[in-house]
């Protein structure tokens, strides 16, 4: 075999654990956001990415590329997502706490100032849709993932793709309105005044 | 910064919702802050290098190795149809045989254990977790195969979940990376949620159950001293080794501050070495480095798990050898603590005791105690 030039594998790729560290580089801002659009709560947010590598890196040798990294990492992320949320559930019944009831606490003086409106805005919009609606939306819509490449994160067909990715558009549409027309004041019809 | 952004509001359901321009704003505005990154890079190389898995995890893991083993078995299957359909053929033999071959292989791999594996390179999809003890020496490496590609039942799944919850130590071992964060910043919002899990105090008699906790990806069995491999936190057992010494100054990220600890001198007592440790040859970058450091106190962790608390001293003197100021030094820390308990060593109740008035307020602490109860 020629292989030197082609064939051989990188040493990234020869040693995993520097394979691994590499695609957590990449795409640790991918998976944390992932898991917060998929319904993770901001304080678990952590938690949940961090199990997401975790799992990554036991299956890492399950990979093998044959998809994208991208859409291998936020399939791990619904199972972790689905898991933290039944755990979550469990623990507000033992608790007698009301889901959702908790105030998400503010981050940095910053994210308070730039965004936050909008950031909460978007994230309560994303409670409306069903949780297949909201991964299709997330990769779609926030990530650009192409639908070839949602349908395979997702295992399920395109055109499935395409049909949930329409349903959460419109709903989407529809949340964003009402909570857009909530928060901001309407402005005052036919102009001046 | 008001969302009337028209593309907010964009009717065609064809289009995407956001322009593009703002998609990459909401990328940015919903992406982790710096200390979210921080924390979850340090709870995460603790958790690898411990072998740990959260019991979140531990069940995706669990599912999603169900799912590899099925589809393997799925593939195996429909190899083994072609090739009774090609047995007709005359021509085809050569190919049907080879083709049986390799489905015959993979079907028996997903029944047994992997100790008990035939030594088949073929499609096996067995291979065991990434592991850092790739990098190490043979020693560490001899580790009998992983149990890691039988396929669990899910009724075991849940039933290991169910115990992993509620004592396995390797979860305790690694915080998470709130854990973490809230044991170093007080103020870190953290939930009660991950303390509830991870703080559940475990029951004295553990270590019998320290094989079946070992969780390696599937904890479900893990009958075998091996499976302690990937779980490198073991459950209670009881003894741990961890080094007080090798304090430095840290290196991979400012999480791993709130761990150094007052220098120390270098660990001494090693015990008997039955298995070096490889030596990364050179610290070339910091990610051969960290992968390095990995290594090693996974290393020490499966000797722990192993119960061969000198192995696990000699990886441990390792780390500390070539890492004073590691990431992991802590974690290296609290397996000697253990380890010496384990060992019986005259300086099992000073290291122990060094470490627990150093890292009082580790998530190691606990398991320190468990391991090196007071006399």
């Amino acid at each position: 075999m020629t292989g030197k030039a082609q064939g051989l594998p990188t040493p990234s790729l020869a040693q995993p654990e520097a394979r691994f560290t590499e695609l957590y580089e990449e795409n640790f801002d991918f998976v944390w956001r992932s898991v917060r659009m998929l319904g993770v709560q901001l304080e678990a947010a952590d938690d949940a990415a961090q199990d997401v590598f975790l799992v990554a890196h036991r299956r890492l040798s399950d990979f093998e590329g044959r998809s994208s990294p991208r859409t291998w990492l936020f399939a791990i992320a619904m199972r972790v997502v689905a898991d933290h949320r039944r755990s979550r559930r469990r623990k507000m019944r033992l608790l007698d706490r009301v889901m959702h009831s908790e105030p998400e606490p503010i981050r940095t003086p910053f994210d308070a100032a730039v965004g936050s409106e909008r950031r909460d805005v978007l994230m309560s919009a994303l409670e409306a849709l069903s949780d297949e609606q909201r991964a299709v939306f997330v990769l779609a819509d926030i990530e650009e993932l192409s639908a070839p490449e949602i349908a395979n994160a997702l295992e399920v067909n395109l055109n499935t793709v395409y049909s949930r990715l329409r349903s959460a558009r419109k709903l989407m549409t529809e949340k964003l309105a009402q909570l857009t027309a909530a928060t901001i004041p309407a402005e005052p019809e036919g102009g001046a005044r | 910064m008001k969302p009337r952004d028209p593309s907010l509001h964009n009717d065609d359901n064809a289009e995407p919702l956001f322009s593009a321009d703002l998609r990459a704003e909401l990328r940015r505005e919903l992406g982790p802050s710096a200390a979210s990154r921080a924390r979850v890079r340090d709870g995460l190389w603790s958790s690898v290098a411990a072998g740990a898995l959260s019991p979140t995890a531990q069940r995706v893991d669990t599912l999603l190795h169900g799912q590899t083993a099925s589809a393997a078995g799925t593939a195996g299957a429909a190899g083994a149809k072609a090739a009774t359909a090609a047995v007709h053929s005359l021509t085809a033999k050569l190919v049907i045989a080879s083709v049986l071959v390799g489905g015959g292989a993979t079907a028996v791999m997903l029944r047994e254990p992997a100790h008990e594996r035939p030594a088949v390179v073929a499609p096996a999809p067995a291979k065991p977790v990434v592991s850092a003890t790739e990098n190490l020496p043979e020693a560490s490496r001899d580790l009998p195969a992983q149990p890691e590609a039988e396929a669990r039942p899910a009724h075991e799944s849940v039933k290991q979940s169910a115990a992993t919850e509620m004592d396995s130590p390797a979860v305790r071992l690694q915080p998470t990376a709130s854990n973490k964060s809230r044991a170093e910043a007080p103020g870190a919002r953290l939930p009660r949620l991950r303390s509830a899990i991870t703080n559940e105090p475990r029951s004295a008699s553990q270590p019998k159950r320290s094989a079946a906790h070992a969780p390696r990806s599937a904890p479900a069995e893990q009958p075998q001293p091996t499976a302690a491999v990937e779980s490198p936190s073991q459950p209670s057992a009881p003894g741990e080794p961890s080094t007080e010494d090798n304090p430095a100054p840290l290196p991979l990220s400012a999480a791993n501050e709130r761990y150094a600890s007052a220098p120390q001198p270098p660990s001494q007592e090693p015990g008997p070495v039955s298995t070096p440790a490889p030596v990364p040859e050179s610290q070339p970058t910091h990610k051969h480095a960290l992968a390095a450091e990995i290594a090693l106190v996974r290393a020490a962790s499966e000797a722990l798990q192993r119960n061969d608390p000198q192995s696990a001293l000699a990886q441990l003197q390792r780390h500390g050898t070539e890492f004073p100021s590691g990431a992991l030094r802590v974690e290296a820390a609290a397996l000697r603590a253990i380890a010496l308990c384990a060992a019986h060593s005259d300086q099992a109740a000073a290291v122990s005791g060094k470490f627990l008035q150093t890292h009082a307020g580790s998530p190691l602490a606990a398991r320190v105690r468990r391991a090196c109860p007071k006399p």
